[in-house]
């Protein structure tokens, strides 16, 4: 399996369309689109093998489901753009998700620094652009996001299609000089991965220590009991519904005083 | 049609609504900047129906985007009652002086707070996290493609009904409308619901996904005991999962560790768990 230039050309440009949270329906499919398993779902389509891009996906998407852009929670370093050519590689090289997640985390770094430059220029643009009203062009306006776009479509082809292309050979031979016992230990690694994300999430989440119990009777419910997601989301729904139904309503109520 | 008809009529004008609600979806994700945080998405939805709120006077049109050019943010989908209440209000002052800017600002401020709070915790923390693990755990395994088409259809539509209905019921309500999100009733009693359905689910995703076990063998004599089928799943299934993230939920909350440090010191404890059997 090799990274041809269509392919390559396309992770580009697919990694463009995302990352300019425009695409495919601007902010109400914003937040969703960011996430790790649609960009693995769409880079499956391109190399043809939605099965095994989505299996590393769930991987990667389980260390980042505590993701979120709120202030004070622990986070992870930004992988949006370095998942597009590391998935891929990690692909045609046979490698698993601990790989693709070390080479995304590699790139870190030098993402973020880019991240920021970008940041500043965008400011002096807005206020180009706040001149152009006090000009009373006021249609204009509309033009401001195109600016930082065209910042968005060079990252995405020189680092997604530029990487593809001349990376491909060197990963897949790294890959191929990794001895069978760091393989093995490897996937230990990949089984511990989810914890994180999902604790960084009940950080959030737990408020008082007695709603652990919501989680043990997930937990066990699909453990133990084998249930399946669905009905446990069903089941979960009936708890929700039940705990507003007993939950006193603050709503103002005249009070009746029969005395 | 004297002016003020005019306005009114704009106020049950679908496609002014249409028009400003688009406006607002696409200044969204592309105005974000560092400086007024949204408060540029603002302006370009002002700037897309000034004409309509102005037609041919250019100063009043000026003057109507120069007063949204400071720093606001909110949560962007409950936030999107705060968009249709200033664009309300904004209709409302083109005819009537008793409106200021300072009023629209001031409350616009306002409610920006805790609308970022109650949106953070209800739709980033809780509803999108639910929606991703039901996602996953459609793909875990099998590498279904129906997780990933799941999470885009149920993210998309919650956030469209949400983000359209709260805007259109600023625009036409105002501040009313926004009330009822701020106040008591949802705090007390639809966020403790919320966050039981979430956890639970995420408890069972979670147990679908992660599986830790491990690979000692005790040998008494003739007879071989798999610690992990004979023992541990007989008392609690997965029972080292939860150790696991006992542990890393310790790491987090007590000693404030970052993900990234956690991430590392995982490398290590895989290696010689792999070695010595603990894990396997």
């Amino acid at each position: 399996m090799q990274i041809t230039v269509i392919q390559a050309v396309l992770l580009g440009l697919a990694c463009f369309l995302v990352s300019t949270s425009l695409f495919p329906l601007g902010w109400l499919s914003q937040n969703i689109m960011s996430k790790p398993l649609i960009s693995c779902a769409i880079i499956g389509i391109i190399m043809g093998d939605v099965a095994t891009a989505l299996k590393i996906g769930v991987v990667i998407q389980a260390a980042y489901i505590g993701q979120m852009s709120i202030g004070g929670v622990a986070t992870l370093p930004n992988i949006n753009t370095s998942l597009w050519f590391a998935l891929p590689m990690t692909m045609v090289a046979g490698g698993d998700a601990a790989y693709c997640l070390t080479m995304c985390l590699a790139f870190a770094a030098l993402h973020t620094f880019l991240n920021t430059l970008a940041t500043i220029v965008k400011i002096g643009f807005m206020h180009k652009f706040d001149d152009m009203i006090e000009k009373g062009k006021i249609g204009k306006y509309w033009m401001f996001p195109a600016t930082s776009h065209i910042w968005t479509f060079c990252y995405a082809m020189v680092f997604v299609t530029g990487f593809c292309l001349v990376g491909t050979d060197a990963i897949t031979t790294l890959v191929g000089m990794i001895p069978e016992w760091l393989n093995k230990a490897t996937n230990v690694f990949t089984s511990l991965l989810p914890a994180i994300g999902f604790m960084m999430l009940m950080v959030t989440m737990i408020k008082n220590n007695f709603q652990w119990l919501y989680f043990l009777l997930g937990f066990y419910l699909v453990a133990g009991l084998s249930w399946n997601t669905i009905g446990v989301t069903v089941l979960a729904c009936v708890v929700a519904y039940l705990i507003y139904q007993f939950t006193p309503s603050t709503l103002a109520t005249v009070e009746e005083d029969d005395d | 049609m004297s002016n003020v008809e005019r306005l009114n009529a704009l106020k049950q004008d679908k496609k002014f609504i249409n028009k400003a609600f688009w406006a607002y979806n696409w200044a969204i994700p592309s105005c974000f900047t560092k400086e007024r945080m949204l408060g540029t998405s603002v302006v370009m939805m002002m700037a897309r129906v000034a004409d309509d709120i102005y037609p041919g006077d250019v100063e009043k049109q000026k003057e109507l985007c120069r007063n949204h050019e400071v720093f606001f943010n909110t949560q962007q989908g409950l936030g999107a009652v705060i968009y249709g209440a200033a664009l309300g209000m904004e209709v409302e002052r083109a005819h009537n002086d008793t409106i200021t800017n300072e009023l629209i600002q001031a409350i616009k401020q306002a409610l920006a707070g805790p609308l970022a709070g109650l949106g953070d915790s209800l739709i980033q923390a809780l509803l999108t996290p639910i929606i991703i693990s039901i996602g996953m755990s459609l793909s875990a395994e099998t590498g279904s493609i129906m997780g990933p088409i799941f999470m885009f259809v149920a993210y998309t539509a919650m956030n469209a009904a949400l983000s359209y209905g709260l805007f259109v019921a600023g625009f036409k309500g105002g501040v009313g409308a926004a009330e009822f999100l701020v106040g008591p009733e949802v705090k007390t009693r639809i966020v403790p619901a919320m966050e039981s359905l979430g956890i639970m689910v995420i408890g069972a995703v979670l147990a679908g996904i992660m599986k830790v076990k491990t690979a000692l063998v005790a040998t008494a004599g003739e007879t071989v005991v798999n610690i992990q089928t004979d023992v541990l799943d007989k008392v609690f299934p997965n029972v080292l999962t939860l150790v696991v993230c006992a542990v890393v939920f310790y790491l987090f909350k007590e000693k404030k560790w970052s993900a990234t440090k956690i991430m590392l010191w995982m490398i290590p404890v895989a290696i010689i768990g792999y070695f010595t059997k603990i894990l396997g």
